[in-house]
């Protein structure tokens, strides 16, 4: 059985879906965190695009490879964790589908975040959470075959969804403001899924190893700020 | 045999690297074009309300459909055996160098969303100047034989490419593959090999650049009648 490293900095940022499923899948890994002001600048052209996160698969002769671009390595890690809704392409293909379109309104968010000004923030993440998260929650909605994403299974799918709504907690949750939980009558399925996770090992995950006390979000200027 | 439809609007865009392995690879395929006009009925029978979406037509007349250009494109590069090897390692490896470029795309696409054509033209120098270089570099020092993963021809070179005719489109001569070609030889040689063979004849027959076009003097894109 390989072990893992997850070299990125103690955020959960763009590791935190692969953490996630090191931890619903019972894999062993450690953190190696990166500082921005210190380490980082050091390593970053030991990096294959100049960028974190990085997965090091420590195999279990001590050989190491690593992988980059945290999509290319929430594929791999979904693979080899038994984490897709079954071997074939197609089926890892559907699973990567869904990941892309919530990757898609998670990335809508980020504009809003550096807005020059409060009140541009505030407006921006306020049109965010009631006219574009619908109009992409509605298709997700629809595509939700059974309990989980593709049916009995819960795979990648499902907690990519659990990690954008834990986001949305991180920025949201101190105005009220959280489409799922503001929404939730709209979207019975995706809550549930929601729900059953939190109950789980990515809800323990998200409690007890998600953050790490270095960054959080600052309610009165509506951004992500150190601590 | 398996036969797919390729379903996007008239432009290269986001269905352009799709076409390009379904040729290149002598898929049987056909684009179906969304006209603009028919769009508002077609989106909501889509997954997500996007294009492209493949249509996929087994032999035994079975049918399936996938959407999400990242999920066409990891998907088709598997089918038609333009990945580095069957593990999911060979072919997550493969995935990282396409999604480092999708970054890349990704900026070149913030580039053009200032108001003004002078906020977008400094924006665009600037990804010329830096940016560009930049994510090339590390390209460059990725290659690992004459193709990316040695000597057979994977979908990362595939999206190198597709890159280049996009860089060609936007920048011309201005193109960092072709002011500073001396500083990339490897993907040079990449993109040279490629526009002799299939790909280029892919570019030159069957490459759809439809009605969205680069205004060179505006710095962005838009629709042409």
């Amino acid at each position: 059985m390989p072990s893992y490293e997850v070299h990125y900095f103690p955020a959960p940022g763009r590791a935190d879906l692969q953490r996630m499923l090191l931890e619903v899948g019972g894999a062993s890994y450690t953190n190696a965190f990166l500082e921005y002001m210190t380490t980082w600048p050091a390593v970053k052209e030991t990096m294959a695009f100049g960028m974190v996160p990085k997965l090091t698969v420590v195999e279990s002769d001590g050989s190491r490879k690593d992988l980059f671009e945290s999509s290319a390595i929430e594929a791999y890690l979904a693979e080899a964790l038994n984490l897709m809704p079954g071997p074939t392409a197609f089926e890892r293909a559907e699973a990567l589908s869904v990941i892309s379109a919530l990757a898609e309104l998670e990335d809508k968010v980020r504009l809003s975040l550096w807005l020059p000004t409060l009140d541009e923030r505030k407006a921006a993440h306020a049109t965010y959470c009631t006219e574009t998260v619908p109009r992409y929650l509605k298709y997700q909605e629809r595509f939700v075959r059974g309990d989980w994403y593709f049916g009995n299974k819960m795979t990648v799918a499902d907690l990519k969804l659990y990690q954008l709504y834990l986001w949305y907690e991180d920025m949201y949750s101190s105005s009220g403001q959280n489409p799922f939980k503001v929404l939730a009558a709209d979207f019975p399925k995706l809550g549930k899924i929601i729900t059953t996770l939190d109950k789980g090992k990515a809800g323990e995950y998200a409690r007890e190893r998600r953050d790490f006390g270095k960054f959080g979000w600052n309610v009165e200027d509506w951004k992500f700020t150190p601590k | 045999m398996t036969t797919y439809e390729l379903h996007y609007f008239n432009a290269a865009g986001r269905g352009d690297m799709s076409r390009l392995l379904l040729d290149f690879a002598g898929a049987s395929y056909k684009n179906v074009l969304v006209q603009n006009a028919d769009w508002g009925t077609k989106k909501d029978t889509t997954p997500f309300g996007k294009v492209p979406v493949l249509v996929i037509k087994e032999a035994d007349g079975s049918t399936k459909e996938l959407a999400e250009s990242a999920a066409i494109e990891a998907y088709l590069a598997e089918v038609l055996g333009l990945v580095p090897g069957s593990s999911p390692f060979e072919r997550a490896e493969a995935l990282s160098v396409v999604s480092a470029f999708l970054d890349l795309e990704d900026k070149l696409r913030t580039a053009s969303t200032g108001t003004t054509s002078e906020e977008r033209k400094t924006a665009h120098e600037k990804a010329l100047a830096e940016t560009i270089p930049m994510y090339l570099k590390y390209q460059e020092r990725f290659v690992r034989g004459s193709y990316y993963f040695g000597d057979k021809v994977t979908y990362a070179d595939l999206k190198l490419y597709q890159i280049a005719l996009k860089l060609e489109e936007m920048y011309g001569d201005s193109s960092p593959l072709k002011t500073k070609a001396a500083d990339f030889p490897k993907l040079t040689k990449i993109v040279e090999t490629l526009a002799a063979g299939k790909a280029g004849d892919y570019t030159k027959n069957h490459r759809i650049i439809g009605v969205l076009k680069w205004f060179k003097d505006e710095w962005k894109w838009g629709f042409a009648a």
